[in-house]
């Protein structure tokens, strides 16, 4: 009986999934459709991959709000590109520059040991800024043959860039669990205190975790397109309402050292299974927004309270 | 010389104010288990850190087997054989003990971890030592005397010939303790030197061969373990002179100010009830990890409690908490003077007045002149250093610091006054000034309550001692029966 | 260089450091009079006194906040939130007044769910940014339920509209109140017992604490009185522009927080006062003038902008220790 328990625990946020996603195919005659089902999983796809990038900022006990801008930007970009240089210089181009925004944020953290918070905000709406100026304010649609090739490849409701995803994710699980860079990681965020002691190059590995987001933002946010078919600065704005969630809910603390890349999938399985259900109860979209904000502080002020609540001050 | 494993050559480091080691030298055998002892600011701990490579000294060298070596920092200590276990230990609680112990040293040049090898190293090292243990286990889930298993056994795969234990015996039982010393013998068999620090001198007496003696960041003395007492050695901890350093009191020990019944700490193991009368010093001795400044904060409310009462001239506080202690005229002058003490960033006037606002205040607002002229009494009264009451509290010494935070308390006129380790890393001078601060204090009916580490502080300023272990006082020790041995014995 | 010149120099330098604003707001009022001739009129001062008050307000109230150690990221939203609910009661029930009532209400409430908050997480200025960053989201959100999205019109009263639009002797009447509330806030931060242990608490929260301070309680002051400012600023900006829109708050968070910032007010808590959000509006509010009469994209402002803040910051970093 114990052993069951504890599994249950181990286990919960995967059980938690599979039973709300039971449940709704169960009670709600929309969810399992094939139409929603494909929404569903392209959503899992787009977040999940940038899902997986934020996780490596947070186990080393940083904070970077910027994926959503950095998202739009690159989306932009990469849209604005497609038509005349082709699609996998296109990519190319937006993913490196999904790293260079990564150098940029990682230079003021790291370098300058300015507080992540202020610089990812500010950055935030500077990447935010430049993509409104090259796009002119308004959206870039593209209904490119590369593009839509792609959104019909399927797997029954699966679209492929799903399976991108759970590419993404288990490189990043291999990085994380068999490479001696991913676990410096663990104890840079654990103990910064030990990581010196060791002589790890503290500096590099805080730089380096800004560039795989922007990496991840990048990619997300041409998985996107396939999907929308159309850029604009305002793409993502609620980034971070609906990804800091998807990674802290999976088991990655804001305080750093513990998590992993599985632990996020499945956060994000959870979470956007949470948010399809709750479409499906004809709520309106500020009031689901109103939710998903209320979702996330009480993400925020739990993990922060149990932290916390040994001391009066 | 070329004959010595290890050698310390006329090492000196100072800090700003204070001077941690003078002139160190001692030379060590391979296989020899060194203790190492001396009171709180001896500059045990300063002396280790410039082995493990987390200070530089500011002369002298280091020599391993007649070699100079340049130890620049942790990494380079460990390529040397050297291998340090902080009392604060060194470890990643979210991590596996196999990680911990071979952290940064997992794969070579990008290649995939072979954790099943790692894991069957790290067990062959906890096997060594005799640790029988999962290495899959997280080590946060470990007791204190297994955290420390997992170090040692990390100093083993690091090839040390050198391992620095710095006060390992703090949080260990019996059993746990009789288990490092075997470990202990095992390594000295191995031929690989221990330094071990630690107050407890009967264990010092039951693993080590040779013990030495800091005092004032000077080395006093080496000698055998089994040509020297107890007694011998704490008078070299301690110094001859103690009652020539102490300034001259009369003892008028009146009534009962405050009382304390059963209070306990949320999370303490142990309930503590006393009081104390106006005209009275009361010594609080104890080794680190005791729970004094536990107890304190606990008293005055800065941390939660789960249980007990603390009356103030026979009444009750009306509640745990600071704003009640402070009201029901109780001071607390905390151990940590930078961050607690006082606001650093602010001047010596804000410092000074923080405590009692209502003395500047003036038909309703606070009055700048009234600030500077309460301000520039307390740094007249206490000789506060400094060309003017504007300057930063950060920019003055050690000793001025503290003389703030003095002057502050004695602006809120509290009877009762608790200071945790008020002389800590103050010179000479400035410590005798607060000596004399505090016989003031208790000549004008006052009460103070002082914790401190220093023996000789302890035995030339109380009336009366509490010697404190594991959250409990163990003794109570008056007058005349105060002395060092009875401390230490009750202590651990 | 002789001792003495040399340490004229050093202590010049030292002057220089710890007042970079003003020679700042120096600097930009000089490039403001090369760039338009009519710079000193009247006219052109009073309609930039007129501009800046509802991002003064704004900086106010986020000031209030760096002071008790935290930060403020959803007073934008609370912006938007009392404008459409001050502009739509005012409309439902005919009466401005009530309408005013209700967004005060919103605000003080906003600002004291996030003061409670804090306390319970005992959070610092990390945890502010999180707390507030959730909180902002909702209180978009809740604009925008409120008014479906769409901008609410029609401001009737004329003494409502008088408070944005109108002058006591030649002087706007929303600079006034900006003024007047500036005063006030400096007053009770430099000069009570309050204030004093307001700043005392924000500077180092343990040695507050343990001189008696309710360190908790000035964290539930300051954000209650960042949640009531953004309320005012509402006020103030409806009865100018007689409309209300869902995103008028969209960035009115991190152009307090610049102007809070540029002007000397410090990240790390309890070092401060009004006198540098002066100097950080005025700072701000000739930027943005020259920006646009440089002709500037307004979406190339926000980098500006944005690169101004991290110097900002880069420089309060320095000038800590």
């Amino acid at each position: 009986m114990l052993r069951v328990k504890k599994a249950v625990m181990d286990y919960r946020i995967p059980l938690l999934a599979l039973s709300i996603f039971v449940i709704m195919s169960l009670t709600n005659e929309y969810f399992f459709k094939p139409v929603n089902l494909t929404g569903l999983f392209e959503s899992i796809s787009a977040y999940g991959i940038v899902a997986i990038g934020f996780t490596f900022v947070l186990l080393c006990g940083q904070l970077d709000i910027s994926m959503g801008s950095v998202m739009a930007l690159t989306a932009c970009v990469f849209m604005m590109t497609l038509p005349t240089i082709g699609f996998i210089p296109a990519m190319l181009i937006s993913l490196v520059l999904g790293c260079v925004c990564g150098v940029i944020t990682g230079f003021f953290v790291a370098t300058f040991r300015l507080p992540p918070f202020i610089v990812s905000m500010t950055m935030q709406l500077a990447y935010k800024g430049i993509a409104l100026t090259i796009t002119g304010s308004t959206p870039v649609s593209n209904m490119h043959p590369t593009l839509l090739a792609i959104s019909e490849v399927m797997l029954g409701p699966i679209p492929i860039t799903f399976f991108l995803f759970l590419l993404v994710a288990l490189v990043a699980y291999y990085v994380l669990t068999q490479t001696q860079y991913g676990r410096n990681l663990y104890v840079i965020g654990g103990n910064i205190n030990v990581a010196d002691n060791l002589g790890l190059h503290v500096r590099g590995h805080l730089w380096s975790v800004f560039i795989v987001q922007g990496f991840c933002a990048a990619l997300g946010g041409i998985v996107m397109m396939t999907r929308m078919f159309s850029a604009s600065g305002n793409l993502a704005l609620d980034g971070p309402l609906n990804i800091i969630p998807m990674v802290i809910v999976g088991g990655t603390a804001f305080s750093g050292g513990k998590g992993g890349a599985i632990q996020t999938l499945w956060g994000v399985v959870l979470m956007n299974i949470i948010y399809n259900a709750m479409s499906m109860f004809s709520l309106q979209a500020n009031m689901q927004e109103m939710v998903k904000g209320l979702i996330l502080l009480l993400i925020i002020v739990a993990d922060k309270y149990m932290e916390n609540r040994s001391y009066k001050v | 010389m070329s004959g010595t494993f290890f050698e310390v050559r006329d090492v000196s480091k100072s800090f700003p104010g204070v001077k941690a080691l003078d002139c160190v030298s001692m030379s060590i055998e391979r296989g020899e288990v060194r203790a190492l002892v001396g009171e709180n600011g001896a500059g045990k701990s300063t002396l280790m850190k410039v082995l493990n490579g987390n200070y530089k000294a500011d002369c002298g060298s280091l020599l391993i087997d007649g070699c100079e070596v340049h130890i620049s920092d942790p990494t380079v200590a460990a390529q040397k054989g050297i291998s340090i276990i902080f009392q604060e230990l060194n470890l990643v609680s979210g991590l596996s003990i196999a990680e911990n112990i071979f952290a940064g040293r997992l794969s070579e040049n990008g290649k995939p971890i072979r954790w099943r090898e790692i894991r069957k190293k790290a067990k062959q090292y906890l096997d060594r030592i005799g640790f029988d243990i999962d290495p899959k286990t997280e080590v946060g889930q470990l007791s204190v005397a297994g955290k420390q298993m997992v170090e040692i056994a990390k100093a083993l795969s690091y090839n040390a010939q050198l391992i620095l234990m710095d006060e390992p015996s703090a949080s260990l039982t019996q059993n746990e303790l009789e288990k490092l010393f075997a470990i202990i013998r095992d390594l000295k068999q191995k031929g690989i030197a221990v330094i071990y620090i630690s107050h407890r001198l009967e264990e010092i007496f039951s693993i080590c061969d040779t013990v030495t003696v800091m005092r004032d960041g000077q080395i006093i003395g080496t000698s055998a373990v089994k040509d020297v007492t107890k007694d011998k050695l704490v008078e070299m901890m301690v110094g001859r002179e103690i009652s020539q350093t102490f300034p001259q009191r009369e003892h008028h020990i009146q009534e009962e100010v405050l009382r304390v019944e059963n209070l306990i700490r949320k999370g303490g193991k142990a309930k503590i009830s006393f009081n104390l009368h106006r005209g009275e010093v009361l010594g609080i001795a104890g080794l680190v990890g005791a729970g004094r400044t536990e107890a304190m904060r606990a008293l005055y409310g800065v941390d939660y409690i789960a249980g007990g009462s603390v009356y103030v001239n026979g009444k009750k506080l009306s509640s745990s908490s600071p704003q009640a202690a402070k009201e029901a005229g109780i001071a607390f002058l905390t151990e940590d003077r930078k961050e607690e003490g006082l606001t650093i960033d602010f001047s010596i006037k804000s410092n000074i007045v923080m405590a009692k606002l209502r003395t500047i205040v003036k038909r309703a607002f606070l009055n700048n002149a009234m600030e500077n002229r309460v301000a520039d009494k307390y740094i007249q009264a206490i000789k506060i250093k400094t060309p003017s009451r504007n300057q930063k509290v950060l920019n003055l010494s050690g000793g001025n610091q503290q003389k703030v935070v003095v002057a502050k308390w004695f602006n809120t006129d509290s009877d009762i006054i608790i200071m945790d380790e008020p002389t800590r890393g103050i010179d000479v001078g400035a410590k005798f000034e607060i000596y004399e601060i505090i016989n003031d204090l208790v000549s004008q009916g006052k009460a103070v309550i002082m914790i401190s580490s220093e023996l000789p502080e302890i035995l030339g300023m109380s009336d009366r001692v509490l010697v404190m272990k594991s959250d409990a006082i163990v003794a109570e020790l008056i007058g005349a029966r105060i002395n060092a041995v009875d401390i230490m014995n009750y202590a651990f | 260089m002789s001792d003495v010149e040399k340490s004229k120099w050093t202590r010049a330098g030292g002057w220089a450091r710890d007042n970079t604003n003003l020679l700042l707001l120096v600097a930009l009022i000089v490039a403001g009079a090369l760039l338009s001739e009519n710079f000193f009129s009247w006219t052109n001062l009073m309609n930039l006194m007129r501009r800046i008050s509802v991002n003064g307000v704004m900086a106010i109230g986020f000031t209030m906040t760096l002071l008790v150690g935290g930060f403020d990221l959803s007073i934008g939203a609370t912006l938007s939130m009392c404008a459409v609910l001050c502009v739509g009661i005012e409309k439902s029930s005919g009466s401005a007044a009530l309408g005013m009532a209700a967004a005060i209400g919103a605000g003080l409430a906003m600002g004291a769910f996030n003061g409670v908050l804090m306390m319970v997480t005992r959070g610092g200025s990390g945890e502010a940014f999180l707390i507030t960053l959730a909180t902002g989201m909702v209180g978009t959100a809740i604009a925008l339920t409120y008014c479906s999205g769409l901008d609410i019109y029609g401001v009737n009263a004329e003494w409502y509209k008088a408070i944005g639009q109108g002058n006591v002797a030649s002087f706007p009447i929303a600079a006034i109140i900006w003024i007047v509330l500036m005063v006030v806030m400096q007053v009770i931060i430099k000069k009570t017992q309050f204030g004093r242990k307001m700043i005392l608490s924000g500077a180092n929260k343990k040695s507050a604490f343990l001189v008696g301070i309710d360190v908790n309680g000035m964290k539930l002051f300051g954000f209650t009185m960042a949640g009531l400012m953004a309320a005012l600023a509402a006020i103030i900006m409806t009865s100018r522009t007689t409309a209300a829109s869902p995103y008028s708050g969209n960035g009115a968070d991190f152009d307090a927080a610049i102007a809070s910032i540029v002007g000397g007010n410090s990240l790390v808590g309890g070092k401060g006062g009004m006198v540098q959000v002066l100097i950080g509006v005025m700072i701000y509010g000739l930027i943005t003038n020259i920006l646009n009469l440089t002709g500037i994209d307004s979406v190339v402002q926000y980098i500006v902008k944005g690169a101004i803040l991290l110097l900002a910051i880069c420089l309060d970093k320095l000038n800590r220790r």
